[in-house]
């Protein structure tokens, strides 16, 4: 084209400059700059092939779709069936029906093919099917238009459609896109939904209830020309339990009410957890932790401490003292179950109750209690625990004979422990010695050491019991770490914290949170965040087991500590995702995320056709959007039509004779 | 720098009781740090006896340093005035108490003056600047840790108040300007060495008794504010 008007600016230029006004020669001159410009084609006959069209027919689910009578996909066949004598005669037609992926066949199975497909991948698909063609072919899609994944492609061949389906008017859907996996009772969550229109209706209102009653809701208006909208929505767990499953709802509802609502489920966690704390006396470790028991707000305290011991003599009448009776029956045997978790200091429990009494204890630990016993000289003095009901399920052994040592020792923090993994790289920790340690054996072969010595001896063991969790501490001496300093004080508090964490389940300790629903359909996108509770380091594989296989997928980092995976789901059945999170030390957690896709596509919600995405598909090609299903063959236009005419004016040796012809001109008339 | 204080915590841990078990710590800064010897031993017995506190039978005796991190509860005895600390042993006590320990001044003889009770209010500025020296309301859990409603008395009185800095919602110094020690001080043969005055054996029984609660106060903390106690403790109180 540059090349082109270069020349014909030449050309006026060359005209220009004739000073003699000859006519022949000037009308010469412009006859030759007319051809240019106007550029005449002459229609030639051409012994080439006709040109390929590609007839691609929609056969996902939405094409079954009955509307008067007659499904999308018949109505379909019927017009190409209609068509096709005349198809034939300017075009090679080929065949081929798409849902998830496309396949080409013969003609009878062309009009063979069912609506049986789950999703339509209408822009991938198509994307693909103009690669695949010949040059100078074109395509002509038959289809409702509901894409199942709307993406940006690249046609390289013009794309020819017909929209089958009514559209249907003021239809709008909700789904819940993403949601936490565990949430705090009384807390502000949030989860993200995507809601989406067609029509006019412009306002609804999202509610978010469970089974107690409506606990959130939202009124959102869409913009004009706006048919998707992502919201994020906020609400408040208001009781605890696992997987309680909550409701999202669209109002008034519309045209489809089966997309009116979704739901997701999540653990709800008790935002205070109750703790009884006893102590067999008074001292620093109580002192200590209980202001850092106080200090929590998530934390109901109910705390006893033995004030006097019945042997000792107090002068002055009992309405003097400030004491109270120590309700031992009313705790352990009625209240105890009511106590997320049992804090044991020292507490040589012989001295006011029998073993009997720590039956309840024990069944209410294994129904997912927790306890925490702290060492002292009172705590397993002469094997009191180990010969109660509880003895059996704690983490140490009894040692016979043992008494509370009193030799020094330092300390090492476990670094494959939750309760101390980040907090085990304080090197100040081994500096502080520490006194004082109740007798035990060693640990239990199911224990887990939290704490040991410098020579490698436990001082702090965890295990399971039932469905609850236990904790033994052998030394009342750990507040000398909260005085020692601030690196110590740190590791002191974040100790208990993260023991309190640990023994009652909370989820402030999981080295990772993920959220993402469980429930899709073909051709979905899987949408997962994964949330890390350090950051440093860190690095997340995800491998996705599949029907089809396995795979790796590749999480994107959002922020440090953040990532989200996104991946189309294809096949329907289980799914599972294996998440790991690995650190200086190799895997530091691992956790499995199983989601299902229904054997059915989004597009079952909503079966509304979208014509308009099919003008916009051919737009994009540069072909042409023939309308409803009342085409006719002649509307298609012939694919790269300028082929078969001739153009002398564009030819070389024209635009040779042009050039040559002007050069004579100028030498002529500035050589005389 | 760093290997003197792990030094002084090592020399330490030879000395401290095993556990958390309470034990009382003298600071030693003045010739005069003890005025009432006997009187420690004397408290140190009735804690035994009356409690299930039971400290080791002697307390410790330490000047201002590191040290003073295995003991949380500090005592400060003296007269006149007191005497000068350094920067650096303010420094520490500021450390101390923040971290949770407990300073109690006894000020064991007036003379009728008030440069005691300056002395400890510019020394209470000094180590914490923002929390100032004021009275310990009568109502404080402080009177109601182990005995209830105990007056602030110990040999004379001079106030009828007990003096405290508080500090994050605990009081992290106790002061008391009525000579604590003294009511309890005893000479050989067991006899108490001071009459009490004004008010005789039952101010001395008064002293016994805040003498508790402040060392009760300091390892239990809010412990009987807690709501299980209240109706018992008010129903104790209408008693009377």
């Amino acid at each position: 084209m540059i090349e082109d008007l270069v020349l014909v600016f030449f050309a006026l230029l060359v005209f220009l400059t004739i000073r003699f006004r000859g006519s022949f020669y000037r009308f010469a001159a412009l006859a030759v700059v007319f051809f240019l410009i106007a550029n005449p084609a002459i229609r030639k006959k051409s012994e080439a092939p006709p040109p390929v069209l590609a007839l691609c027919l929609d056969t996902s689910s939405s094409m079954a779709v009955k509307e008067g009578g007659m499904s999308r996909i018949d109505r379909a066949k019927e017009v190409i069936r209609r068509e096709l004598p005349e198809l034939r005669k300017r075009f090679s037609l080929s065949f081929y029906t798409f849902d998830s992926g496309f396949r080409q066949m013969a003609e009878e199975d062309f009009f063979r093919a069912g609506a049986s497909g789950g999703a339509s991948l209408i822009s991938r698909v198509c994307a693909e099917i103009t690669a695949s063609l010949p040059d100078g072919g074109a395509m002509l899609l038959l289809s409702d238009g509901r894409d199942t994944a709307p993406e940006p492609s690249y046609f390289s061949k013009p794309l020819h459609s017909a929209g089958f389906g009514r559209v249907i008017e003021n239809d709008m859907s909700v789904k819940v896109l993403e949601y936490p996996e565990k949430v705090f009772q009384g807390a502000v969550s949030k989860l993200r939904l995507r809601l989406e229109r067609s029509g006019e209706r412009s306002q609804a209102r999202v509610t978010i209830s469970r089974a107690g009653g409506k606990i959130a809701e939202k009124t959102l208006v869409f913009g004009e020309g706006e048919s998707v909208k992502d919201i994020d929505m906020e609400f408040v767990p208001d009781e605890p339990g696992e997987n309680i499953r909550y409701r999202v709802e669209l109002h008034p509802t519309d045209a489809r009410p089966g997309n009116n609502s979704d739901f997701f489920s999540v653990s709800v966690f008790k935002s205070l957890i109750k703790v009884l704390f006893i102590s067999g006396r008074p001292g620093w470790e109580y002192s200590n932790l209980r202001a850092l028991i106080k200090s929590d707000k998530r934390i109901d305290l109910t705390s006893f401490v033995i004030l006097r011991n019945p042997s000792d003599y107090v002068p002055f009448p009992d309405n003097k003292l400030s004491l109270i009776p120590f309700p031992v029956r009313e705790i352990f045997l009625n209240d105890i179950s009511h106590y997320d978790l049992v804090i044991l200091l020292n507490f040589d429990y012989t001295k006011f109750i029998s073993p009997d009494y720590l039956s309840p204890l024990l069944r209410h630990i294994r129904a997912g209690g927790a306890l925490m016993l702290i060492g002292g000289e009172n705590l397993f003095s002469n094997g009191n625990y180990f010969k109660s009901p509880l003895g059996e399920s704690l983490p140490f052994r009894e040692r016979h004979g043992g008494v509370f040592s009193e030799d020094k020792f330092f300390l090492r923090a476990s670094p494959g422990h939750p309760v101390t993994s980040f907090i085990s790289s304080i090197s100040e920790l081994g500096d502080v010695p520490l006194k004082g340690m109740s007798p035990a054996a060693g640990t239990a072969p199911d224990a887990e050491t939290v704490l040991e010595t410098a020579e490698g001896l436990p001082v702090a063991a965890v295990c399971g019991a039932g469905k609850g969790r236990i904790m033994v501490l052998l030394t009342n001496s750990l507040w000398r770490l909260f005085f020692a300093g601030a690196e110590t004080s740190y590791f002191y508090q974040e100790f208990f914290k993260n023991s309190f964490a640990w023994l009652t389940r909370s989820p402030l300790l999981d080295e990772m949170s993920v959220s993402g629903r469980k429930n899709y359909k073909i051709g979905e996108e899987l949408l997962l965040r994964i949330q890390l509770r350090n950051a440093g380091r860190s690095g997340v594989t995800v491998r996705h087991d599949s029907p089809a296989g396995p795979a790796y997928l590749s999480p994107v980092m959002l922020s440090p500590g953040l990532f989200m995976v996104k991946q189309r789901i294809a096949e329907a059945g289980r799914h599972s995702l294996r998440i790991a999170v690995s650190g200086e030390r190799g895997v530091r957690a691992d956790k499995n995320f199983i989601f299902t896709a229904a054997d059915t596509g989004i597009e079952d919600e909503n079966t509304s056709a979208s014509h308009s995405h099919l003008r916009d598909i051919s737009r994009l090609s540069l072909g042409k959007y023939l309308g409803s299903d009342s085409f006719r063959a002649a509307d298609i236009p012939s694919p790269d039509g300028d082929s078969v005419l001739y153009r002398p004016a564009m030819k070389n040796y024209y635009l040779l004779f042009t050039a040559l012809f002007l050069l004579w001109l100028w030498f002529k008339e500035n050589t005389q | 720098m760093v290997i003197r204080p792990l030094l002084l915590i090592l020399l330490l841990a030879a000395h401290c009781f095993a556990g958390d078990i309470f034990e009382l710590c003298i600071i030693r800064k003045s010739g005069n740090h003890l005025p009432h010897p006997s009187a420690v031993e004397s408290v140190l017995k009735y804690l035994a006896s009356s409690t299930s506190i039971d400290p080791p039978p002697e307390a410790v005796e330490l000047d201002l340093s590191g040290e003073i991190f295995d003991y949380p509860f500090l005592c400060l005895t003296g007269k006149g005035s007191l005497p000068d600390f350094t920067r650096k042993e303010t420094e520490l006590l500021a450390k101390h108490l923040s971290s949770g320990g407990l300073l109690f001044i006894d000020e064991t003889e007036n003379y009728g003056l008030d440069d005691f009770y300056r002395s400890v209010k510019d020394f209470s500025a000094g180590i914490f600047p923002a929390a100032a020296l004021e009275k310990i309301p009568p109502d404080d859990v402080i009177f109601r840790s182990f005995y209830l409603q105990p007056k602030a008395a110990g040999r004379n009185a001079v106030s009828p108040s007990l003096y405290g800095v508080r500090l994050d919602g605990r009081w992290a110094i106790v002061y008391s300007r009525n000579d604590i020690f003294g009511a309890w001080a005893r000479d050989e043969s067991g006899r108490f060495i001071y009459s009490c005055y004004p008010g005789g054996e039952a101010q001395r029984l008064e002293a016994v008794k805040i003498t508790v609660n402040i060392v009760m106060y300091s390892l239990t903390g809010t412990y009987k504010k807690d709501i299980i106690h209240r109706d018992f403790i008010e129903r104790k109180l209408r008693s009377w």
